[in-house]
């Protein structure tokens, strides 16, 4: 926990200056401070944004997801401590409001078809000129087809670059359970990738 | 298996660089979302309703089966409710 807490210190997203900013907008915030709740949306809602985009490509249903990690992050603001940056403890609410989000998808949605130009794309690989945003939306495609527990650990694995402590971290999960599901996630879509080849 | 199926790889590698749009600002939304809702529920304290309503159902179940037990003995008792009654008030109040 504690090489957890150094090393997100250094993390180039938190300076020491943005951090003692959030320390006494936070505090004020804790006592029903609306302005400085308000500074603290406006300092991290692109972090926050960034992040949602993972979970939707849908622009209405990410502007919502956006705002309810901010909810949730006043609702649970008397647990935050201080132990790490609030940047980093915003992300784990992120990740969480993210994960319920699409836990509650898979219960209600039918199981998606596959897609047959998909497959074809995935295997054909990126083309030079391919930008991010269309990687983007191959993967979260891909990625549609598994169970959302699969999903959120390749997601933070993988795409947002987190080690397996930061993964647990933000999940709440122990290392050896990320590790597993993060092996079962894997084996899984090579799995549907084979089967609709 | 430590690695992604190799033909996503790249997709992954690519997809990582996104940064996504940018919404409009949230701080509006945000704001009056807990003032409509949140606000009252946290002055009230009750945050999070999952916490309390097991115990309102098991408050409520055994307030139930008190009064159907007290009912089914009055009745099989063959006694009058004015005679119980104010016994079973004295033996609880005094």
């Amino acid at each position: 926990m504690q090489d957890l807490l150094a090393a997100s210190m250094d993390s180039p997203d938190v300076t020491p200056a943005s951090a003692d900013a959030d320390a006494g907008d936070v505090r004020l915030a804790q006592r029903g401070d609306g302005e400085a709740l308000a500074r603290l949306i406006r300092r991290h809602q692109v972090a926050v944004a960034r992040q949602m985009w993972r979970f939707t490509r849908d622009p209405r249903r990410h502007a919502e997801l956006v705002q309810d990690v901010f909810v949730n992050a006043w609702r649970s603001l008397d647990g935050y401590r201080g132990r790490g940056p609030f940047l980093h403890w915003l992300r784990k609410l992120a990740v969480r409001t993210g994960y319920a989000f699409w836990r509650e998808r898979d219960r209600l949605r039918p199981e998606t078809p596959w897609d047959e130009t998909l497959a074809e794309t995935v295997a054909a690989g990126p083309a030079e000129g391919d930008a991010a945003a269309r990687a983007g939306d191959v993967v979260h495609a891909l990625l549609d087809r598994l169970p959302a527990r699969d999903r959120v650990v390749l997601v933070l694995l993988h795409l947002d670059g987190c080690s397996v402590a930061e993964a647990a971290e933000r999940l709440g999960w122990s290392r050896v359970m990320v590790k597993v599901q993060a092996w079962r996630a894997r084996r899984k879509l090579e799995t549907i990738l084979r089967t609709e080849e | 298996m430590n690695n992604l199926p190799p033909q996503t790889e790249a997709w992954f590698r690519r997809a990582r660089q996104e940064t996504g749009p940018v919404p409009p600002d949230v701080t509006p939304g945000v704001l009056r979302r807990i003032r409509d809702g949140a606000a009252s529920a946290r002055r009230t304290g009750w945050t999070a309703p999952l916490r309390w309503w097991p115990a309102a159902v098991l408050a409520g179940a055994t307030a139930a089966m008190a009064v159907a037990g007290i009912m089914a003995w009055a009745a099989f008792s063959q006694e009058s409710i004015y005679t119980w009654a104010p016994d079973l008030i004295v033996w609880r109040c005094l």
